[in-house]
C-alpha cells in the first residue's frame, strides 16, 4: 500500500501530538507525587504541632495539676484526681455526656498514661487517664516528667507521663 | 489566490495542517488554563486554610497558659461567629469555617490586622476552673464612658498595644477614626443608660454605622464585677436598639463582653463557661467526698462544700438569668470560705 505524501504528514503531526499529550501527562504524574510528599509533610508537622499544643494544656489542666489555695506547683499531678479523672472519663464515655463530649473535643485520638516511675514509699501505680487509640501507622509519643503528689499521705513520687498523638 | 488554495490538492492539505495544529494548540491552551486557574484558586484555599490552621493552633495552645498577654504577627483576617449555639471561625476563601465548641475564646467578629492581641487569664470559681482566651487587634477601637472603678479595671486588663480611651464627654462629640469596629463601654450606675442611648453619633457616617456597638453592664452585687447584667446595643439611623441581654458572674466575663462587643458571640461563649464550670465542679465534688472519707473529722465541710458544689452545678446547668449568676458567685465564694477553713482550723487536706 503507497501512502501519499500529505498522509505520511497528518500521520507525522499526529503521532507529535501524541507525543506531546504523554510528555504532559508523565509531568503531571511526577508533579501530583510531589504534591503528596508536601501534604503528607504537612500532615506530619500538624500532627506535631497538635502534640505540642497538647502537652502543653494537660501539664496545666485544672484537672490534674496539685494546687494549695490557687498556687499551682508546676509539673505536678494529684494522685486523687488521676484517680476520679480516670473514671470520670469511663463513667462519661458509656452516657455520651457533655463531658465525653469536651475531652474527646480536648484531647481528640490520643492516650494519656501516667506511669510512676520512683516512689519513696508504696508501690508503683499506672493510671490510663484517657483512651482513644486506634491502629494507625501515624502515631508520636512525648513523655513529660511530673511529680506525684498523694494529699492524703502527703508525699510525692516521681512519674512519667506519656502522651500518645494518633492520626 | 484563496480560491486556488482551497481548490488544490496542496493547498487543502496545507489547509488541514495548519487547521489540525491551530486546533490542537487551543486545547492545549485550555488545557493549562484550567490548570493554571485550578492551582490559582487551590493556592487562595490554602492560604485560607493554613491561616485558619495557625490560628487554630494559637488557640489551642493558649488553654495551657494560666496568664499570659502576647502580639502574634498574623497577616491573616479571621471572622467569627456563632450559629445555634456552635461559634466557629475562618478565613475568607476558605471552604468551610472551623468550629470551637469547647474552647472559651472572646473576640469581636472580625480580626483583621497584622498583629492579634492575645491573652490568656484562668477563671477561678474559686478553683481554676477554665482557661479564657482574648482576643482583639489594634483595628478595634474601646472607648469607656465613665471612670468609675470597674470601667478602670476593665480598661487596663485590655492589652497594652490595644486602641482604648476614656471619653467621659458627651457620646455624641465621638468622632470616627476609621476602625473596624467601636466598642463604646459604660457602667449604668455611673452614666445614665437614657442619656446614652437617646444620643445619636452625628460624625459617623450612614454606612459606619455597623461597626458601632454599645455594652452597658449593671453590676448587681455588693462588690465591683462580682455579678450582674450585661446589654448589648447596635446603633442605626433611629439610634441605639438592643440587641440582647445576658449575665456575668465574675470579672473576667465582663471583660469578655467588653472584648467581643457582641451578644451573639458573648452569650456563646458565657454558656460554654457555664458548661465548663459544672464539669469541674462535678470533679470537684468528687475529690471533696474522696477527701472527706479519708479525713472524718472534716467531714462536716467537705460536705458543705459539696453541697455549695451541687448548687454550681445546678446554677450552671439553668438558662442563663441574674438569678443563676448570683447563685454561682454565691456558691464559689462559699466554697472558697470553706477552703479557707480547712487551712485555718483543720490539718485536712484542702479541695483545691
Amino acid at each position: 500500500m503507497k501512502y501519499r505524501k500529505s498522509q505520511i504528514q497528518s500521520s507525522e503531526t499526529i503521532f507529535a501530538v501524541f507525543i506531546i499529550i504523554i510528555i504532559i501527562i508523565i509531568a503531571l504524574v511526577f508533579y501530583s507525587r510531589a504534591q503528596e510528599g508536601k501534604l503528607k509533610e504537612a500532615e506530619r508537622e500538624q500532627r506535631s504541632l497538635r502534640m505540642i499544643s497538647l502537652a502543653h494544656t494537660i501539664t496545666s489542666w485544672p484537672e490534674l495539676e496539685c494546687s494549695v489555695l490557687n498556687s499551682r506547683d508546676f509539673n505536678c499531678v494529684d494522685a486523687v484526681k488521676l484517680d476520679l479523672l480516670q473514671d470520670f472519663i469511663k463513667e462519661s464515655k458509656n452516657d455520651d455526656s457533655y463531658a465525653f463530649k469536651y475531652y474527646s473535643d480536648v484531647l481528640r485520638r490520643s492516650t494519656i498514661t501516667v506511669t510512676e516511675v520512683y516512689s519513696f514509699s508504696g508501690p508503683l501505680k499506672t493510671w490510663v487517664v484517657y483512651n482513644n487509640s486506634f491502629a494507625s501507622r501515624s502515631q508520636e509519643t512525648v513523655y513529660i516528667p511530673v511529680n506525684v503528689y498523694y494529699p492524703l499521705e502527703q508525699r510525692k513520687s516521681y512519674a512519667l507521663m506519656e502522651l500518645k498523638v494518633y492520626e | 489566490l484563496k480560491l486556488k488554495l482551497f481548490s488544490s490538492r496542496k493547498g487543502f492539505e496545507l489547509q488541514f495542517n495548519w487547521m489540525f495544529v491551530l486546533i490542537a494548540g487551543a486545547v492545549f491552551l485550555f488545557f493549562f488554563f484550567l490548570i493554571i486557574r485550578g492551582q490559582v484558586s487551590v493556592s487562595d484555599e490554602d492560604s485560607s486554610l493554613q491561616a485558619q490552621s495557625d490560628f487554630g493552633f494559637i488557640l489551642r495552645s493558649s488553654q495551657g497558659s494560666r496568664e499570659s498577654e502576647k502580639k502574634i504577627p498574623f497577616n491573616s483576617r479571621i471572622e467569627f461567629s456563632c450559629r445555634d449555639g456552635v461559634p466557629s471561625y475562618g478565613a475568607p476563601g476558605s471552604p468551610f469555617f472551623e468550629n470551637y465548641q469547647y474552647l472559651v475564646l472572646f473576640t469581636p467578629h472580625i480580626a483583621d490586622s497584622s498583629q492579634l492581641l492575645f491573652k490568656t487569664m484562668s477563671l477561678k470559681a474559686p478553683f481554676a476552673a477554665a482557661s479564657l482566651s482574648y482576643l482583639t487587634t489594634g483595628q478595634v477601637s474601646y472607648v469607656f464612658l465613665d471612670d468609675g472603678l470597674q470601667s478602670k479595671y476593665l480598661f487596663s486588663s485590655l492589652p497594652q498595644d490595644s486602641t482604648r480611651a476614656f471619653h467621659t464627654g458627651s457620646v455624641s462629640s465621638l468622632e470616627d477614626h476609621n476602625f473596624d469596629q467601636v466598642v463604646i463601654v459604660f457602667d449604668a450606675s455611673k452614666v445614665s443608660p437614657s442619656d446614652v442611648l437617646n444620643s445619636n453619633l452625628p460624625f459617623f457616617a450612614q454606612n459606619r454605622h455597623d461597626v458601632i456597638s454599645l455594652v452597658e453592664y449593671e453590676n448587681a452585687g455588693g462588690t465591683p464585677g462580682s455579678f450582674g447584667t450585661v446589654r448589648f446595643y447596635t446603633y442605626s439611623d433611629a439610634g441605639f436598639s438592643l440587641v440582647g441581654e445576658s449575665y456575668y458572674f465574675s470579672q473576667l466575663e465582663l471583660l469578655g463582653a467588653v472584648y467581643s462587643g457582641s451578644y451573639e458571640l458573648y452569650s456563646c461563649e458565657a454558656d460554654k463557661i457555664n458548661a465548663r464550670l459544672g464539669l469541674i465542679s462535678e470533679l470537684y465534688s468528687r475529690r471533696a467526698a474522696a477527701l472527706s472519707s479519708s479525713y472524718p473529722s472534716c467531714g462536716p465541710i467537705y460536705t458543705s462544700m459539696i453541697a455549695e458544689l451541687d448548687e454550681v452545678k445546678l446554677a450552671a446547668k439553668e438558662p442563663y438569668t441574674i438569678s443563676s449568676a448570683q447563685r454561682l458567685f454565691e456558691s464559689s465564694q462559699n466554697v472558697h470560705s470553706f477552703n479557707l477553713k480547712l487551712v485555718d482550723t483543720t490539718s485536712c487536706a484542702l479541695l483545691y
